[in-house]
């Protein structure tokens, strides 16, 4: 008897590493549907509704905020769904709409150093990769090129300020963006006090590349670009579509169905409650790292481990705003373009986390005009006092590379949405490896705020969410205590597979989208071959 | 009641007002200061009560717009920031 069915591969997510899995499987002639819980908007309308949104401060309000899609804040029907309960509240950055939370990120695009992936063994901290950097070198390639990654391939990414590093096959598809005044002149007086300075690869691109603009130095890379010259979800999404793929939006997936130890169905509800049953010979979930343990955790599937939801990490870091003595004029160009990496790996690492400084570089004006205005500031005074204060902002956002730990976890919330369905319940909190590296990054704001001549007027005490979700669905050799396999299958069923950046074990420091997807192709492209 | 404070000083601007008893007086001055941030952030009120006035309009980017964009308007091409050498002054 043939088995009939809905598609070859469900992806349920169209955010950059599901339309990406999505677009490969299409392209490699396989039937394709993808659920996406939340609509579809083109990106000018987007960009009306930031240009109009009051509270410019908090960066999903200006993304559609539907009872049946929640997303991490903004709106109403946001603001009160993720329910935390642990020490810090951890809300990281998570929209609900085709192409997914990349519509909203600074696109940096680092691969990981081959020792990130080896932390167990060479420091005796957390876990190891159950793959090597080298397994994963090709597929980084790869996805370089997908995303239009703007980088300069000479650079020491290790923070030493030496040769070429990581070993890459490739050189960066597009050039790395000039730097603006600001950076220029900050790295070098940073460098010439003995912190090594490096670009950071972004998918922002440096001249058209793939249907995309040059990047035009619109300086709002967060919360929009609003030329499409950075990379975002939509452009996967969209090409899926075009190699044939079925996307259905607004379409929530609640439940999968197991048949033995194979996956048989997925279950989506419509906004108007509607349910829908599609079948598939595979399934690959890529709803983020909240909703994708979430969802598993609602069909009571692939956790034999108790490992579904745990070992949640960010990098959660800290921030610091100075006012330096010379105007450097932030603002111009991207809103971001370099870091300090000088503690992203050593022995140290047995101590502490590894550290990274991004060098941040947005239109400062806002927090300049309320702080002046908080103080009472008026007249012409403002008028010169934003000025002055605008051309010396320097920003400095510091994050942390985090463990795992089986307490920080999502699980099901006994509250529920407007569905019906339990809302993530988180547990979070950062321990003693974190802290300690935060003293140590507080010193080096102290000595960076001395070379630039600059008066802190914003501190460094508050833990930031990195909105970098790792760990939540982990990928490890032992199918005891860990989700997926090296290859992002889970090892309870042999037909589903998760694109998430939630199967990291170890994520280094840096920025996981790229390495995000390189393991989603990578994913395809094995799927694609035993389908 | 501030209109009238300030008509009866006979106080001609906010140079003037900001040097006058007026901005010491507490109600005086955060009735002033909720004005001019509306002005200068383009938002009244604050919190789920706030209502965006202004974005392109808003003086906080006016004494800066010759040298940065005001967040989502170029206002050069592709790279242009990469050939500025020197500083503005600020």
């Amino acid at each position: 008897m043939t088995t009939q069915f809905d598609a070859d591969v469900i992806v349920v997510g169209s955010g950059v590493l599901g339309s990406l899995t999505a677009q490969a499987l299409a392209k490699a002639g396989k039937s394709v549907i993808i659920l996406e819980a939340g609509p579809r908007m083109p990106r000018w309308q987007l960009l009306e509704r930031f240009r109009n949104v009051a509270d410019k401060s908090d960066f999903n309000r200006a993304y559609p905020d539907q009872p049946w899609a929640p997303k991490s804040s903004g709106g109403p029907h946001s603001d009160d769904y993720l329910k935390n309960v642990g020490p810090l509240d951890y809300r990281p950055g998570m929209l609900k709409l085709v192409g997914g939370t990349t519509w909203n990120w600074r696109s940096a695009c680092w691969r990981l150093l081959p020792n990130d992936m080896r932390l167990k063994t060479l420091y005796g901290v957390g876990r190891d990769w159950p793959i090597d950097y080298a397994a994963l070198e090709p597929w980084y390639a790869l996805a370089e090129r997908a995303l239009g990654v703007s980088g300069n391939a000479a650079d020491d990414q290790s923070g030493r300020g030496g040769a070429a590093f990581p070993p890459r096959s490739q050189d960066y598809p597009l050039p790395m963006l000039p730097w603006t005044y600001y950076t220029r002149t900050i790295a070098a007086q940073v460098e010439s006090a003995g912190f090594a300075f490096c670009d950071e690869p972004s998918a922002r691109a440096s001249r058209p590349y793939d249907g995309r603009p040059a990047c035009a130095g619109t300086n709002n890379c967060t919360p929009i670009c609003p030329i499409g010259a950075q990379y975002s979800g939509d452009v996967h999404a969209t090409l899926a579509e075009q190699a044939g793929a079925e996307l259905r939006e607004n379409a929530v997936a609640f439940r999968l169905e197991r048949a033995g130890a194979k996956i048989v169905a997925v279950h989506y509800q419509s906004p108007d409650g509607k349910t829908t049953r599609l079948t598939a010979r595979a399934f690959v979930l890529a709803a983020h790292g909240i909703e994708t343990p979430k969802l598993l955790l609602m069909s009571e599937l692939a956790n034999s481990s108790d490992q579904v939801g745990r070992n949640l990490m960010d990098h959660t870091g800290i921030g610091v705003t100075l006012l330096a003595r010379e105007s450097l004029w932030p603002g111009q160009g991207p809103v971001q373009q370099g870091a300090m990496l000088h503690w992203r790996d050593g022995e140290f690492r047995r101590r502490h986390a590894a550290i990274k400084h991004a060098l941040g570089n947005a239109v400062p004006n806002r927090p300049v005009a309320a702080r002046l205005l908080a103080q009472g500031v008026i007249g012409p005074e403002l008028d010169r006092r934003i000025r002055h204060d605008a051309a010396r902002t320097v920003q400095l956002a510091t994050a942390f590379e985090m463990l795992p730990e089986a307490s920080n976890r999502v699980s099901l919330s006994s509250s529920k949405d407007a569905l019906g369905l339990p809302k993530p319940q988180i547990h979070y909190d950062v321990n003693d490896y974190v802290r300690a590296a935060a003293g140590v990054a507080q010193q080096d704001h102290r000595r960076i705020a001395a070379i630039l001549q600059a008066e802190v007027v914003d501190g460094d005490a508050a833990w930031r969410n990195g909105d970098h979700i790792l760990g939540s669905t982990i990928m490890g050799a032992d199918p005891r205590d860990s989700v997926v396999d090296g290859d992002c299958r889970t090892h309870d069923h042999e037909n589903l597979f998760l694109a998430t950046t939630g199967v990291m074990p170890a994520g280094g420091v840096v920025d996981p989208t790229l390495t995000g997807a390189a393991l989603a192709l990578r994913l395809a492209d094995l799927l694609g071959r035993s389908i | 009641m501030l209109w009238r404070a300030i008509t009866n000083a006979a106080l001609p601007d906010v140079t003037a007002f900001s040097a006058s008893p007026l901005y010491g007086e507490a109600t005086h001055r955060a009735t002033a200061l909720a004005l001019l941030s509306a002005f200068y952030l383009g938002v009244v009120g604050s919190g789920d009560a706030a209502h965006l006035i202004g974005y392109e309009a808003a003086l906080m980017f006016a004494s800066t717009q010759d040298v940065t964009p005001i967040p989502s308007y170029a206002i050069a091409g592709p790279g242009a920031w990469g050939a500025i050498d020197q500083a503005a002054p600020g």
